[in-house]
């Protein structure tokens, strides 16, 4: 069974002064720039990228957050990333999956351990001009079975790679792809022709402009729509043999050490959401007189803003726990993550119903932008791992044996 | 310092495995990708020297290693790894096995430190950079103290650049070595091209008029590199003839010296002229004029005096 320690010396209400000043700048970009600009890029075509935003958050540092700092890395670790991760969702979350898309796809490098690799990519994070990545895994049929480890020889009709000579060539088409459109090279998963999925799976760092890449259509989204969610089309792609990440076959290790990096920023995100919604709320209450006293003097409404506000303190908390494991514990874990998403995501969606029920027509109404919020709020219930794929991944922690946890060790 | 201007080939041995060869050409377009538009923004306080507005869309700015982020740096050695792991002037395989996206981060200076200078295009892509490193003596020394550290062109060479330079006002903190002299190899040919190495020669006489502790320059190069240019703008030249460098095999730059000795780059030292502040107005003046003839003035003008002194 799972034993759940408590943590020793964690101490969420400080941070390293570097982490603190990362938190600082990107909170006032995204309270600058990024908040007064978020219902304008929501309300644009489904197929418009502001790159200016895009930019300006890139010379802050986003774009190489999560890089070390010989690669010009910021050096905050996953706690710093996932502040900056629910400052930029409080202020549009689209905005933010721009960045967490880049660094999901920065994850295989930094995972594959081969500096050679990682000396061929990430530097480009490096310029001033901001570079984007994108992490390319579901294709047409097989979606969710690539997020469960177990479900992964399942999938089919998935994006094959064949090994000639000093290259891979690659044939596939993956869907709804955050930064397919706009990003320069894509970690993508696909399986050895002719192996089993679990067996077969691998990743390639492929260029995105490689002949044989086609970007296709943009997915209209119902929110999160400062992002975009494309198509990638891979027709006999030849890739060089070392841009595999680890080797063939390793790309299910490499999967599951990613998602479980980049949970704690999706729950940071969701987080965000529902902090956005809920700060709209407290200021609404504390204004709106209905009935001769203010809102937030009701006993209803008081009660359901300090469930609110409870929720958000508690999904920060649980993002905070799972990204300082995740800054300390190699491999990544798995519970404390998945546990974190599981709940932030559920928070955000409800957080933002209740602050729509507390607004009234004015959350109901797009003007005032909690409508947005509503939308963006069941962003993170699909990406990165569904509630139904999280519940599988905790209770198999739940069940886990001492002796599969060492197991799994020596198979590492 | 190993001038080129990338012109010259690699001998075809030299151009390693065909995953190295990919990894040279991959840190060519990476490097080439970049852009550094902040760069000038980010200099602690104003450059020893800046070139702009001359019409050729080139800026060129001179400061030390301490005025300038980290990532800026790493941006400037990662240029300089990149144009000469395609010159063949730097050992690819070894770059390639160290997996360097960047020459390594010099150590904290001991002595003097470092001044560089990089030519920018408009949209902020490196194209041009010059080193000048001072002496790594802590403190300084006269120039014939058998104590002294030796410059890196004098340790290659294993040859004593400086003592002839010895005088009572002069010591080791007023000698610095011209290194890495180097143009973008991938700088299409045309005029902007053409003024990258006098953008960096203008802008190293410019921080000789600055730091007046610059008194004695020591390198080495090709002649048909910045010997050229450093003799057509004023220095009166010493050559060592004859030397037999050799770096170890750990150096990047071993490579370099076993080239025909026709291409071997030649040490040399050299006295700043007086006249320092003139050659520089007169340089920037025949630079800044642009038209087809400028480069010919350059060399008339210049290149008369040269001749005289020659």
């Amino acid at each position: 069974m799972l034993t759940i320690e408590r943590p020793a010396e964690l101490n969420f209400d400080t941070f390293p002064p570097e982490v603190q000043r990362f938190r600082d700048r990107v909170r006032e970009y995204a309270r600058k720039v990024v908040a007064p600009r978020a219902l304008e890029l929501d309300q644009e075509a489904h197929d418009h990228f502001a790159w200016d935003v895009v930019h300006q958050g890139h010379r802050l540092g986003l774009t190489r957050a999560v890089l070390p700092k010989e690669f010009g890395g910021m050096g905050v670790g996953l706690v710093g990333v996932t502040l900056a991760m629910e400052e930029l969702a409080a202020a549009c979350p689209g905005v933010a999956l721009v960045f967490g898309a880049t660094m999901l796809a920065q994850g295989p490098i930094l995972l594959s351990g081969d500096p050679q690799l990682q000396a061929r990519f990430l530097p480009l994070f490096g310029g001033d001009d901001a570079i984007l990545a994108c992490n390319a895994i579901c294709d047409q049929e097989a979606g969710l079975d690539l997020v469960v480890p177990q479900n992964v020889r399942h999938a089919y009709g998935m994006t094959t790679i064949r090994r000639d000579g000093d290259e891979y060539v690659l044939n596939g088409h993956k869907r709804v792809i955050t930064n397919a459109t706009v990003a320069n090279f894509a970690s993508v998963f696909g399986t050895m022709e002719g192996v089993r999925p679990d067996e077969g799976l691998t990743c390639l760092i492929v260029p995105l402009d490689s002949p044989g890449v086609t970007r296709g259509p943009v997915a209209d989204k119902m929110g999160y729509r400062a992002c975009l969610g494309g198509e990638l089309l891979f027709e006999d792609v030849r890739v060089p043999a070392e841009n595999v990440v680890g080797g063939e076959g390793d790309g299910l290790s490499i999967l599951v050490a990613q998602g479980n990096m980049a949970r704690p920023s999706v729950a940071a995100i969701s987080t965000g959401v529902a902090r956005h919604a809920l700060e709209t709320a407290i200021e609404f209450c504390g204004q709106r007189v209905q009935g001769g006293a203010l809102l937030r003097e009701h006993q209803m409404t008081a009660r359901k803003l300090a469930e609110m506000t409870a929720k958000v303190d508690a999904a920060r908390l649980l993002y905070l726990r799972a990204a300082d494991k995740v800054d300390n514990s190699l491999p990544p874990p798995e519970y404390e993550p998945a546990v974190a998403k599981l709940f932030a995501d559920q928070v955000a969606i409800e957080v933002a119903g209740d602050a729509v029920g507390l607004l009234g027509s004015r959350g109901f109404i797009r003007e005032y932008g909690l409508e947005k919020v509503l939308r963006d709020s069941y962003g993170a219930r699909i990406y990165e791992g569904t509630p139904e794929a999280l519940a599988l991944a905790i209770t198999d922690c739940l069940y886990r044996t001492d002796d599969e946890e060492g197991d799994d060790d020596d198979d590492r | 310092m190993t001038t080129t201007t990338a012109r010259h080939e690699a001998p075809e041995e030299r151009v390693g495995s065909p995953a190295t060869a990919r990894y040279v050409h991959d840190l060519a377009r990476l490097h080439g990708s970049l852009r550094y538009g902040g760069l000038e923004d980010a200099i602690l306080g104003a450059p020893l020297a800046r070139i702009d507005g001359l019409g050729d869309g080139l800026t060129t700015l001179s400061f030390w290693e301490w005025q300038l982020p980290e990532r800026y740096m790493l941006a400037i050695l990662g240029f300089r790894l990149a144009q000469f792991l395609q010159t063949g002037l730097m050992d690819r395989e070894l770059a390639h096995r160290l997996a360097l996206f960047h020459e390594p981060l010099p150590a904290p200076a001991r002595g003097v430190g470092t001044v560089h200078t990089v030519t920018l295009t408009g949209d902020g892509r490196i194209v041009g950079y010059l080193g000048l490193v001072g002496s790594p003596d802590p403190e300084p020394l006269p120039l014939d103290s058998p104590v002294r550290l030796g410059l890196p062109v004098e340790v290659a060479h294993r040859v004593d650049l400086l003592s002839e330079y010895a005088a009572p006002d002069r010591t080791t903190h007023n000698a610095f070595e011209i290194k890495r002299f180097v143009r973008d190899h991938q700088l299409p040919r045309g005029e902007q091209r053409n003024r990258v190495p006098w953008h960096l020669m203008l802008a190293c006489l410019k921080v000789g008029v600055a730091l007046d502790e610059i008194q004695v320059i020591v390198g080495d190069a090709g002649e048909r590199g910045a010997l050229r240019h450093l003799r057509l703008v004023g220095f009166d030249l010493k050559v060592v003839e004859g030397t037999t460098p050799w770096l170890p095999r750990s150096e990047l730059m071993w490579i370099s010296y076993e080239l025909p000795v026709e291409k071997r780059a030649k040490p040399f030292a050299a006295l700043v002229p007086a006249n320092l502040p003139e050659l520089a107005a007169m340089l920037e003046t025949m630079v800044a004029g642009g038209g087809a003839g400028w480069r010919q003035a350059v060399v008339s003008s210049l290149g008369g005096p040269a001749r005289m002194r020659g």
